[in-house]
């Protein structure tokens, strides 16, 4: 170690990590210019690092770049094809030309199967190929892997990733939706602005360009923690239950987010209002509170039997009875509410829709309805249940289809906007005695 | 090109990866990107196939394509943090094809890594495999990041002269 410095080692330490500052960039510049040991040193030290970085550790032959080659030409199966020259060059011709990049100096640790994708046409991504994988890039297309742990990660192009292990992964772009399940709670997220931490759950983060991180939580529980805190002695900026979901700014100051938007499948969510077909664009309310980030969950033709209802719970629409549910308002889109509204007595939500269509509410039938629902909305005179799931603890089932389960009337109101444009909602009708309402629904069909 | 000749070009491409990616990752003095530039530096090395000549040495050559994609890099980035100068770039690629002029490095460290005392290898695994930050390991630890930083330091010097010593006893008279 050089005598002559005694900060050298930190001064190191911060560039290799990626913290260092621009002074510490400049004083290092100046060291290496004015001082050869120094430079044999500095490439000594960034060499070594490299190589470590390369094998994690522990060099082995199969976690060589030879291997990583080859595990991108594994059989569905899982084993490992015989090596031929031309498999093998098509398999590094395919990292190399068609943009699904496993780097090669992929660290031991990290083996992870790829359960399904989409537009990558490389024969070595089939389902059920396992390959290890450090510092994975996606141009295009989707892919979900499950990794050892248990958790799945449902990852959106253009994505850079880094697998530190099979608990831990970093996101510097993309969009990433992780299913943790029972074995993989404390499951890790690290983008640049916030670390994500699992507490038994389904979540998403979006990495945008833009320099944010979002965090949608759609079932369980996280902590966000800030980017450079200890997670075993700082306390985490929030926690977020399902339903809620937040921006963190470079600044790591959070906000809300109050629309994600969903395609059909659950990984198609997005932060960023992207086209989905939906004839909503927006829904917005009067929650002001910092506490309150809960957001609405629009989902394009998602109105169907077994819907889930509330951005929380797992309470889902259905028919009452064995008929289902009207045939108008299937295929609608869904906006999922947020249950806890159900005492709000203070509360507007605005609707907004792209073109004209026919805006749906599904009201609980057994309070009076409130007075801006019959000024504003014409009742249709047909009913709709809404199925008081049992809690997720409880061990019992939903039920499925149309008539099951423990279903609340809801009676279904509608109202015509011919040019499109925005509708004010307000609060929930009050029961009163024994009943306990639930928050109305909010559906919209293109007319 | 020919089949062997292919394959043997995909071979020594293969077998120089933690080169290339050492000499980046120096060359840009630890920025993120070094992965970028190295696939940059792939590409173009793949592209170049055809003219390569076999009978020449494969590694000064490749580190030679990838100094220069990270001055392509460089340029393009040019709003971004600059670290070295030209001059500078110059004599760390120097000192570093001088250092690793020797093929193996990576078969070296691993009969390297296996000597080192548990303690030692244990902080390697948190910082390299486990890709724990050494404030991070310093807080588990209660020790300060500055005695971790220079303990990594010291085994990191100690690798390198290993790995040194190993290829050269291991290079032919």
């Amino acid at each position: 170690m050089s005598e002559a410095e005694p900060a050298f080692p930190r001064l190191l330490q911060a560039v290799m990590d990626g913290t260092a500052t621009t002074e510490q960039h400049q004083r290092l510049a100046e060291l290496l210019r004015t001082n050869a040991t120094l430079r044999a040193e500095y490439v000594q030290q960034m060499r070594l690092d490299a190589l470590l970085h390369f094998t994690g550790g522990a060099v082995a032959q199969k976690t060589s770049p030879e291997h990583a080659a080859h595990a991108a030409a594994v059989t569905p199966r899982g084993n490992v094809s015989r090596f031929f020259p031309i498999r093998f060059m098509a398999a590094i011709a395919a990292i190399l030309v068609l943009g699904v990049s496993v780097l090669w100096w992929s660290r031991r640790g990290v083996e992870v199967e790829v359960v399904r994708t989409t537009e990558i046409a490389s024969s070595a991504w089939r389902p059920g190929t396992k390959v290890r994988l450090n510092r994975f890039s996606l141009p295009r297309g989707s892919v979900e892997f499950q990794l050892s742990s248990g958790v799945r990660l449902e990852v959106m192009a253009p994505a850079e990733l880094q697998f530190v292990n099979a608990m831990h992964v970093r996101v510097s772009l993309g969009q990433v939706t992780a299913d943790v399940g029972d074995r993989g709670k404390g499951f890790v997220v690290d983008t640049a602005q916030t670390q994500i931490v699992d507490l038994g759950t389904k979540f998403g983060v979006a990495v945008p360009n833009s320099g944010h991180t979002d965090v949608v939580v759609f079932q369980g529980e996280v902590e966000l923690f800030k980017r450079k805190s200890k997670r075993q002695t700082d306390a985490p900026m929030t926690r977020l239950v399902e339903g809620e979901a937040v921006r963190v700014d470079a600044q790591q100051q959070m906000s809300r987010i109050m629309n994600v938007t969903s395609g059909p499948h659950d990984k198609d969510w997005s932060t960023l209002g992207s086209e989905t077909g939906a004839v909503i664009t927006s829904v917005h309310d009067n929650l002001r509170a910092p506490t309150e980030l809960y957001y609405y969950r629009i989902l394009a033709g998602g109105l169907r039997e077994d819907a889930q209802a509330f951005v929380a719970k797992r309470h889902e629409w259905n028919g009452l009875d064995a008929a289902g549910l009207p045939a108008e308002l299937l295929g609608a889109d869904l906006v999922q509410t947020i249950p806890s509204d159900r005492h709000n007595t203070q509360l507007e939500i605005v609707v907004t829709v792209a073109r004209p269509a026919v805006i749906y509410v599904f009201a609980d039938s057994r309070t009076k309805p409130p007075a801006w629902l019959v000024q504003n909305f014409t009742a249709t005179g047909a009913l709709i249940g809404l199925e008081n799931a049992p809690l997720l603890g409880s061990g019992k089932e939903v039920g499925r289809g149309p008539g099951e389960g423990n279903m609340a009337p809801f009676a279904v109101w509608k109202r015509t906007l011919p040019d499109g444009g925005a509708i004010e909602l307000g609060p929930p009708g009050v029961a009163t005695g024994e009943i306990r309402q639930w928050m109305y629904g909010i559906a919209a069909k293109a007319l | 090109m020919t089949p062997d000749q292919m394959s043997q070009f995909v071979e020594r491409l293969t077998a120089a990866q933690s080169a290339l990616y050492g000499s980046i990752h120096t060359l840009l003095a630890g920025a993120t990107d070094a992965a970028d530039v190295l696939q940059e530096t792939n590409r173009v090395l793949w592209r170049k196939a055809a003219v390569y000549d076999p009978a020449r040495p494969f590694l000064p050559w490749a580190l030679t394509v990838a100094r220069f994609e990270v001055l392509a890099h460089r340029k393009r980035r040019s709003r971004d943090r600059l670290v070295f100068d030209d001059a500078l770039l110059g004599q760390i690629a120097e000192e570093y094809e001088r250092q690793s002029a020797r093929g193996g490095a990576l078969q070296a460290l691993e009969h390297c890594l296996q000597k080192l005392p548990a303690a030692q290898r244990e902080l390697v695994d948190q910082r390299y495999l486990h890709g724990e930050s050494v404030n991070d390991i310093a807080a588990r630890q209660g020790r300060a990041a500055n005695a971790v930083s220079a303990l990594l330091y010291r085994i990191r010097s100690l690798l390198a002269n290993c790995v040194d010593h190993t290829l050269a006893r291991d290079e032919p008279a």
